[in-house]
């Protein structure tokens, strides 16, 4: 297989080795850059599969890129996954908006960081396998969008449409956070009336309906929501 | 007082009412008299008749004598009337006054005609032939059933009717004689009576035009007293209550007006009924020069249009924020937004109370910033060492070399860690403080000097020469020991951080008149003058990952600053890149 190529955008110099000496160890190819413009430079010359992209940087900031990347539909395809020091949230939640796939914050450990690598990459990699997800089966969960059904454990229980669409989005993506304003517009889409307080009443109902299941959908406090990533 | 209305019509009517009472008691009285007499009249003329009617039967009956005649007109010239006789076909057989010849047919006379139907007759008219009003009376003269004829006795009523006429001549003279009296002592009472009413009326009128400085005579006893006093105590209420309600007004404006939050006062369609000084400042506007206008077109805040017409359609209290920014300062208002109600609960407008609170505001950033900073700097050395030490103990079979990098990675890491919680521990201490410093009076020669001194060795190993220059005479100041030593360490360790070797470093003091200069020179790589106003900023550096390398987190010359300030004086740079940098502290002499 390809090694996959990782660019690590962290202005502190000893966090960036430590990032990097990790990923090697994981035999992935690296790339280390001080700064944005060095990053952008970096990701047009070499496209990586992943970028490590510190916020809080100087020049350029993460956003700014995070921007960029999914502005040019070339770089669209190049996960992100955000570090940033806690107490950013507001940040976090913009960058999830404009794109990054996942985010890490300060202080981590470096194990946790390379198994949000590992599962963002296989995940980008997974969507373009099975993009359809007619058929989603987690745990004892089993969502049917052909037959617009959830069977817990086998048996079927009932959703309104909205409760549906959230689920079905949700774990199709495990692992990934998403915004209340992402679940709006990806997953309920942007036609029908549902406001950002909504779609915590949503989650709630279908939380309830999944009874045992329901740790499966995670609330990651003020940015999302998150299907349990189960490593399947 | 001839112009006042209630005078005429008071007179009018009293007036009429006499002129009526007299027409009708004058009237009565001469119609009476008139009936009596023609009543007298008659009956004189009934017995009369009875003599007569003899005398006409004998002339009827017998022939017709010229005796006869001359004893009718000689009997009707001795009773003062008229005798006539008249034959059933109604021809004037004799007649005492005229001539029965050239006299008409009298058939058809009424009184004849009303004796032949009821045996008597009786009529009173005016005769053309005689000039004057006359009474008739006839009776038919019978004989065994037979009419023969009739007698009738008439007499002039001219004496009566003059009577009546001298009669209504004296009562008509007398009830006019009794008018004037009457319509004069009316006048009298009629303006005695309209007098005080009309003295009143101007008194009342400016009353109702807010004039309450007038009263009105008193000293009658009657309703119209009664009603004066009432008027003048009235008046007296309403002055007090005025009084009362005005200095109410002033107070409430004086306190309007020394508020520190802005406030504006709108009617139902919006329109500013007040305003105080500090809602203009605020708004920046001229406050007295709205009243009366729509409030957007004085505040044009869109903001504040919405929270106070939202009020009003509401009805109850709202909150929200403004920030107005003018001439690059932003503002930020609070506002709290209520409805006014009238007396009956009736919805009569809107007030907003704005309250600046950009101060707050700025002090909250700052804080926040502060704290964001600070974790921000914590975390990153934290974040370093944490992902070396968990790499360490999961890769067990790391090289060596990486191993002992990482060591020394860490070690640094946890140098610039310490460092970084000691300068925001003294921060904390010293802002905690709050510039209460422990002053003591040091000669700031030796102080400078002994806090200079651990730089001399790091100076050589770089090769940066270090020198001191003092005055002669000792300078002695009341300072915080403590502090500026600080002082001095910080602006030497920047000094030494930003001068490569070979260069120079002065620490200089200087007495002037005033004040007392501390001064720290070197030949570094010197500062852009465009950073100069940021440099003193809690964790601003010039070059970010320079200073890092450096083991800086920015506070340093945030702390000279500070205790600069707190002593009373000031912190300078004077620098150009290339050129090196000057930084003078000078703290005021005593
Ligand atoms: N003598 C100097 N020559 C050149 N640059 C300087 C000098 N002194 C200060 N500076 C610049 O000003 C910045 C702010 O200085 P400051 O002392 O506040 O922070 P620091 O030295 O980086 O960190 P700290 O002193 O808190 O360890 C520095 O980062 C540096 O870029
Ligand atoms: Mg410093």
């Amino acid at each position: 297989m390809k090694r996959r190529k990782i660019l690590v955008i962290e202005d502190e110099a000893d966090i960036r080795e430590v990032i990097i000496y990790n990923l090697i160890r994981e035999n992935y190819d690296t790339l280390g850059a001080s700064d944005g413009e060095e990053g952008m430079r970096l990701i047009q010359a070499e496209s990586p599969d992943l970028v490590l992209l510190d916020l809080m940087l100087p020049g350029v900031n993460g956003l700014d890129i995070c921007k960029r990347l999914k502005m040019e539909p070339s770089l669209g395809s190049i996960a992100i996954i955000m570090v940033t020091a806690k107490g950013e949230e507001a940040d976090i939640v913009l960058g999830l908006e404009l794109g990054a796939d996942d985010y890490v914050t300060k202080p981590f450990s470096p194990k946790e960081l390379v198994s949000r690598v590992k599962a963002v990459l296989r995940r980008s990699r997974a969507e373009r396998q099975d993009e359809t997800g007619d058929r989603i089966v987690r745990e004892g969960l089993v969502i049917d969008s052909s037959k617009h059904s959830v069977l817990v454990d086998g048996r079927p229980v009932e959703l309104t449409a909205t409760q549906f669409r959230i689920l079905r989005f949700l774990a199709l993506h495990p692992g990934r956070v998403y915004t209340r304003d992402q679940l709006v517009n990806q997953a309920i889409g942007q036609d029908s009336y549902v406001i950002d307080r909504n779609i915590d009443v949503h989650i709630r109902a279908v939380r309830k309906k999944l009874s045992k299941y329901m740790y499966l959908i995670e609330t990651v406090r003020s940015v999302g929501y998150r299907f349990k990533d189960t490593g399947e | 007082m001839f112009h006042s209305r209630f005078l005429w019509r008071l007179f009018a009517s009293y007036a009429a009412l006499i002129l009526i009472s007299i027409a009708v008691i004058g009237g009565m009285i001469l119609n009476r008299m008139e009936n009596d007499s023609l009543e007298e009249i008659k009956r004189s003329l009934k017995s009369q008749v009875i003599l007569f009617k003899d005398i006409a039967a004998g002339y009827l009956t017998g022939p017709a004598g010229d005796s006869i005649r001359e004893h009718i007109r000689s009997l009707g010239a001795e009773l003062g009337t008229r005798l006539t006789i008249i034959d059933a076909e109604g021809v004037v057989l004799a007649d005492s006054q005229k001539d029965p010849a050239i006299m008409d047919n009298y058939a058809t006379r009424p009184e004849i005609l009303a004796a032949r139907s009821h045996g008597y007759g009786i009529s009173t008219r005016y005769s053309s032939a005689l000039g004057s009003r006359m009474m008739y009376l006839a009776i038919p003269i019978k004989r065994y059933g037979a009419l023969l004829g009739y007698a009738r006795v008439s007499v002039s009523l001219i004496s009566i009717d003059d009577r009546i006429s001298r009669l209504r001549s004296i009562v008509a003279g007398g009830a006019g004689a009794a008018m004037v009296v009457a319509l004069l002592f009316g006048l009298l009472i009629a303006r005695r009576f309209s007098r005080p009413i009309t003295q009143m009326t101007p008194v009342a009128e400016s009353m109702a035009a807010g004039d309450y400085t007038k009263r009105l005579p008193n000293g009658r006893t009657d309703e119209i007293g009664k009603l004066s006093i009432t008027l003048n105590r009235l008046a007296e209420k309403l002055t007090e209550r005025v009084e009362t309600i005005s200095k109410d007004r002033n107070k409430l404006q004086a306190i309007l007006e020394s508020m520190v939050e802005g406030v504006i006062a709108v009617d139902d369609s919006e329109r500013i009924i007040h305003m105080n000084l500090a809602a203009g400042k605020i708004i920046g506007v001229l406050h007295d020069e709205c009243i009366g206008k729509p409030v957007w077109e004085v505040t044009r805040l869109r903001e504040i249009c919405e929270i106070l017409s939202a009020t009003i359609k509401n009805k109850r209290e709202i909150e929200s924020d403004l920030k107005i920014t003018s001439r690059g300062n932003e503002t930020v208002v609070e506002m709290y937004a209520s409805p006014v109600f009238d007396a009956g609960a009736e919805l009569v407008g809107a007030v907003v109370a704005l309250h600046d609170v950009s101060q707050i505001h700025n002090l909250e950033r700052i804080r926040r910033d502060f704290v964001a900073n600070a974790s921000h700097e914590l975390k990153t050395p934290i974040t370093a060492i944490r992902g070396m030490v968990e790499t360490m103990i999961d890769d067990e079979r790391m090289p060596k070399e990486n191993r002992t990098s990482f060591l020394a990675k860490m070690r640094d890491q946890s140098i610039r860690l310490s460092t970084i919680v000691t300068d925001i521990l003294t921060l904390a201490r010293l802002e905690s403080a709050g510039g209460l410093l422990e002053k003591t009076r040091t000669n700031l020669g030796d102080l400078v000097m002994a806090a200079a001194s651990p730089f001399r060795v790091s100076a050589q190993e770089k090769g940066v020469s270090l020198e001191t220059e003092f005055p002669g005479a000792p300078i002695y100041l009341p300072v915080d020991r403590e502090a500026i030593s600080l002082v001095v360490s910080n602006l030497l360790d920047n000094a030494l951080k930003h001068t490569p070797g070979g260069g120079l470093i002065w620490v200089r003091l200087n007495a002037g008149e005033s004040a007392v200069t501390i001064e720290i020179a070197d030949t570094g790589i010197g500062i852009d003058p465009i950073h100069h106003p940021r440099i003193f900023e809690r964790f601003y550096r010039v070059d970010k990952a320079r200073s890092r390398e450096l083991g800086g987190t920015g506070l340093g010359l945030y702390i000279v600053k500070h205790i600069a300030l707190s002593h009373g004086g000031v912190v300078t740079v004077q620098s150009e890149p290339g050129e090196g940098s000057v930084f003078r502290v000078v703290l005021p002499s005593e």
